[in-house]
């Protein structure tokens, strides 16, 4: 294998494969095998669902015992959840509260720098102003800071525009300010975040790391989607995570995305959407053996350098650099929660049923995340330092984890009625046949109650009401919840169920930015 | 402030994961144990498990109460016309089905384990209303009845909300013609030509006689076949003085009341026991309990005409469950379901009428004046 250019990676990403984006780039065996891997999440959901009808007619009986059951793991699957979600907030507002920077105090992080990269497209310059605002207020030496706009040759003369405005306006508060444009179609790469944040990262590695002499090991890249607006004590808190962390250059930090920069604006749908994103994200924080990274978040420059940057190939590439850097370290790699804010937009267009497209749109990008599976997988047979158990628990973590989001949701609200509509006049004249609307009816309203936890937890995440707009949107707010059915099918399940079938047949999917409005 | 930031502890989360599966496998069983229909009596001298069925009740009228042996039944609709009654315990209950001005509906239905009983009741105002269909209204849209008619005759039998005017003379100038009444009187002499064709040739076919092979019969098969009524999969017709219902459906779509469910042979009644002694989830002896039911399905059932002449016979509009008899003493609305003994409700009293069911009404002649039967109580 010739290496060169390549000694800085561990040896596992000197692998031709390790960057492997779709099994077009592979050939012979490992091709074939991880084309198969992409069929597998599509199949096992078609099959999932094509068989609850199958049994619906054939055996309707068990088809009714088993959406019962279904039913009642579903509930409470939801106590579960929800006791991790309040556990959660609790220490969400319990770390808003902490004086992160008296808690850093004993540690001499003097040495310690941040890279933030900021990869931006076709953003107004009210959005980005607005993320740098923020960045510019945090608590915390802003000389210590390297901020990247990284913006994209394709976006064409505003990229430069906006990167020439926002450097005269924030370029003298920060340690340095690099302005990144990268190159449009370089062969072998998607158009997306992950490398244009790729070009960004070697861009300030050669401009500013090297020649200033800091330590990759003692600089923290925090990369950020270009509406993200920081709290205040972001980067004390990241601190303290990283030196109290017990191998911070194997480790990467996730906070906890908060979609309300403009919660107020946003359609009620778009609202729900936007915080069943952000529980989804508290409760992950709360048991992070199955945490992956996702949206903003932050990792050592080392832990970069040593996978080669994120992925330029792929589309979810927020999550794919935990796995590059799971596979990568042999298994010892980890995510730490840092239960600490990040605040993003919620999507919203200037039209209802534009918002409900662009939603539909990055949910099917978000669950597109599938492909993950199929890297993960691939490498787990490759990687054999890896141990056994891991690699089994984190393949079943995973892969249930796609099945059910494209799956549960379906099964629950659509097919729960299945037997009674199918099963036949012998199983509608049974007691099970009257029943089984009522018993699973029954179970769901029980289930419900845990939108009751989400509804009042939401109320409590919300920036504080504008003047324009009433107190009759808090009980709007509240009572939002009761779409939640609705988001999860077709939102969650059938954008997810798109983007697995897409890959099923490799009609692989490309990177499409949400756009960003205010 | 002590920092608390470490995520749920790791035995913490393990205790409420196996808490919540503890909670699955032992509330499953009970859910499914349920939904099958069995449930246990805590206030019985001896408490027992039991196998109970099911009533689903359809009920026409919004104001009627279901009573079970006796018992008023609430809180069990769940569709505005439908009640599911369950956990009845497997025997014969005596249903009956009433409200204010309504007929009263009854009928004893066996309830087996596991299996829901299907009944449609329907309740008929005690008191007939109609709506009077005239040659003629006037310009405020009442109808004109002329004092001539026998219009006073039918609203000694019935009441209207209608508004009309009795007119004492027959002039008819000031007057507007009623459209309705001109179609209806068409819809009703073709009645008319049908019923004497029939009527000619079912005589033919008891009394033969000599006819050339060029002879044009007089009634034409269609006009004939105008005396069989068909609706759906049923079919309506008169054999012998007596009306019949007969099923065309295939079995699986075969109406419940042409089939009856005997109770669980005695080793499968065995079977079933046992599995409720042993608080087993007995999920696949139950489907095989249910599948080894003895289904008995008939191909027709006769009308009760309670031994007098039908004059006439259709369908009840937009019900395929009810049929209209007119016999000797006037309309009346009989269930096919002949299970215990057919509910009959009578909706007018009268003779010398005529009757026709038309774009789902029901119209009346009797003489010279055509009145519709209202068969809903308005809801207050």
């Amino acid at each position: 294998m010739d290496d060169k250019g390549k000694e800085h990676l561990l040896p596992y990403a000197k692998r031709e494969d390790f960057h492997v984006g779709r099994a077009t780039e592979l050939s012979g065996r490992a091709r074939l095998f991880y084309r198969f891997l992409e069929i597998i999440p599509g199949l096992a959901s078609w099959t999932t669902l094509i068989g609850v009808i199958l049994l619906s007619i054939y055996a309707p009986f068990v088809a009714a015992y088993f959406v019962i059951a279904f039913a009642l793991f579903w509930v409470l699957k939801t106590a579960f959840l929800s006791y991790h979600l309040r556990y959660n907030w609790k220490r969400l507002r319990h770390h808003m509260s902490l004086n992160w920077s008296e808690m850093i105090e004993r540690f001499d992080y003097s040495e310690l720098r941040h890279v933030v990269i900021l990869p931006f497209y076709s953003e107004p310059a009210s959005v980005i102003e607005h993320s740098l605002t923020a960045l510019s207020k945090v608590n915390y030496d802003l000389k210590k800071i390297i901020v990247v706009l990284a913006g994209e040759e394709r976006a064409g003369a505003h990229t430069h525009e906006v990167s020439q405005e926002m450097k005269e306006k924030f370029g003298s508060l920060f340690g340095h300010f690099v302005i990144s444009t990268h190159p449009k179609d370089i062969p072998g790469e998607m158009a997306g975040k992950g490398s244009n944040a790729a070009f960004a990262a070697e861009k300030v590695r050669q401009e500013i790391l090297d020649p200033n002499n800091f330590g990759y090991g003692k600089t923290l890249v925090s990369i950020f989607d270009i509406d993200t607006v920081l709290y205040p004590d972001y980067f004390n808190c990241l601190v303290w995570h990283f030196l109290t962390a017990e191998n911070p250059l194997k480790s990467s930090f996730q906070p906890v995305p908060i979609f309300n920069n403009n919660i107020w604006e946003a359609p009620a749908i778009s609202r729900v959407v936007a915080m069943s994103s952000t529980f989804w994200e508290m409760v992950q924080q709360e048991r992070p053996e199955r945490m992956a990274t996702f949206s903003s978040h932050s990792v050592s420059f080392q832990a970069l350098y040593e996978v080669g940057y994120w992925q330029t190939n792929m589309v979810s590439e927020d999550s794919r650099i935990f796995w590059n850097l799971l596979v990568a370290n042999n298994g010892k790699y980890n995510v730490i929660p840092m239960s600490y804010p990040v605040s993003m937009d919620a999507n919203a267009a200037p039209k209802l049923w534009q918002t409900i497209v662009q939603i539909y749109k990055q949910h099917r990008r978000w669950t597109y995340g599938v492909e993950n599976l199929c890297y993960i997988l691939y490498h787990f047979t490759q990687n054999k330092t890896i141990p056994l158990k891991q690699r089994i628990i984190v393949s079943l973590q995973q892969a249930e984890g796609y099945w059910s989001l494209v799956t549960n949701p379906i099964m629950l609200f659509i097919l729960g009625w299945a037997p009674i509509f199918l099963g036949g006049q012998q199983f509608h004249q049974t007691v099970l046949s009257y029943n089984l609307p009522i018993v699973v009816r029954d179970l769901l309203i029980l289930a419900m109650f845990g939108l009751v936890i989400s509804s009042m937890i939401s109320l409590t995440l919300i920036p504080p009401r504008p003047e324009n707009a009433s107190r009759f949107r808090y009980i709007v707010m509240a009572s939002q919840w009761i779409m939640v059915p609705a988001t999860m099918i077709f939102f969650s399940a059938i954008p997810g169920l798109d983007a697995q079938t897409r890959l099923m047949f490799g009609k692989y999917m490309g990177f499409w930015v949400t756009p960003k409005s205010r | 402030m002590k920092p608390q930031v470490t995520p749920l502890a790791r035995w913490q989360r393990k205790v409420i994961f196996f808490t919540l599966l503890l909670a699955f496998l032992v509330s499953l069983p009970a859910f499914i144990f349920y939904a099958t229909g069995y449930r246990y009596d805590f206030f019985a001298d001896k408490p027992t498990i039991t196998a109970t069925g099911g009533l689903y009740i359809s009920v026409e009228a919004e104001e009627a109460a279901i009573y079970i042996n006796e018992e008023e039944v609430t809180n069990a609709r769940i569709f505005r016309q439908a009640s599911y009654i369950q956990g009845l315990m497997p025997k014969v209950h005596r249903v009956h089905v009433q409200g204010q001005d309504l007929h009263t509906w009854v009928k004893e239905l066996s309830v087996v384990a596991h299996i829901v009983t299907e009944a449609e009741a329907f309740n008929m105002p005690v008191w007939t209303r109609m709506r009077p269909v005239t040659e003629f209204s006037n310009i405020r849209g009442e109808s004109i009845i002329f004092a001539s008619s026998s219009a006073r005759l039918v609203l000694e039998n019935a009441t209207t909300t209608s508004i009309f005017t009795f007119a004492t003379t027959t002039a008819t100038s000031s007057y507007l013609v009623n459209s309705e009444y001109t179609l209806l009187k068409f819809a009703f002499t073709e009645k008319d030509i049908r019923d004497e064709a029939r009527k000619n040739y079912l005589f033919s076919l008891d009394n033969p006689t000599f006819n050339f092979a060029t002879t044009t019969s007089t009634s034409s098969p269609i006009e004939i076949a105008t005396t069989t009524k068909n609706r759906d999969d049923l079919r309506l017709y008169e054999r012998d003085g007596d009306v019949y219902v007969e099923n065309l459906a295939s079995e699986n779509n075969t109406p419940y009341y042409f089939c009856t469910t005997e109770p669980l042979p005695e080793f499968l009644q065995a079977e079933v026991i046992e599995t409720e002694n042993a608080l087993l989830p007995g999920s696949d002896l139950i489907e095989e309990s249910i599948a080894s039911l003895p289904k008995k399905c008939r191909t027709e059932i006769k009308m009760d005409r309670q031994n007098k002449t039908v004059i006439d016979f259709d369908f009840f509009p937009g019900n395929s469950n009810l049929i209209l008899l007119q016999l000797e003493d006037g309309i009346h609305v009989v269930e096919i379901d002949d299970r215990a003994w057919q509910n009959a409700q009578r909706l007018y009293v009268g003779g010398d009428l005529e009757m026709l069911v038309s774009n789902g009404s029901i119209f009346v002649k009797q003489k010279d004046f055509m009145f519709e039967v209202l068969t809903e109580i308005p809801s207050n």
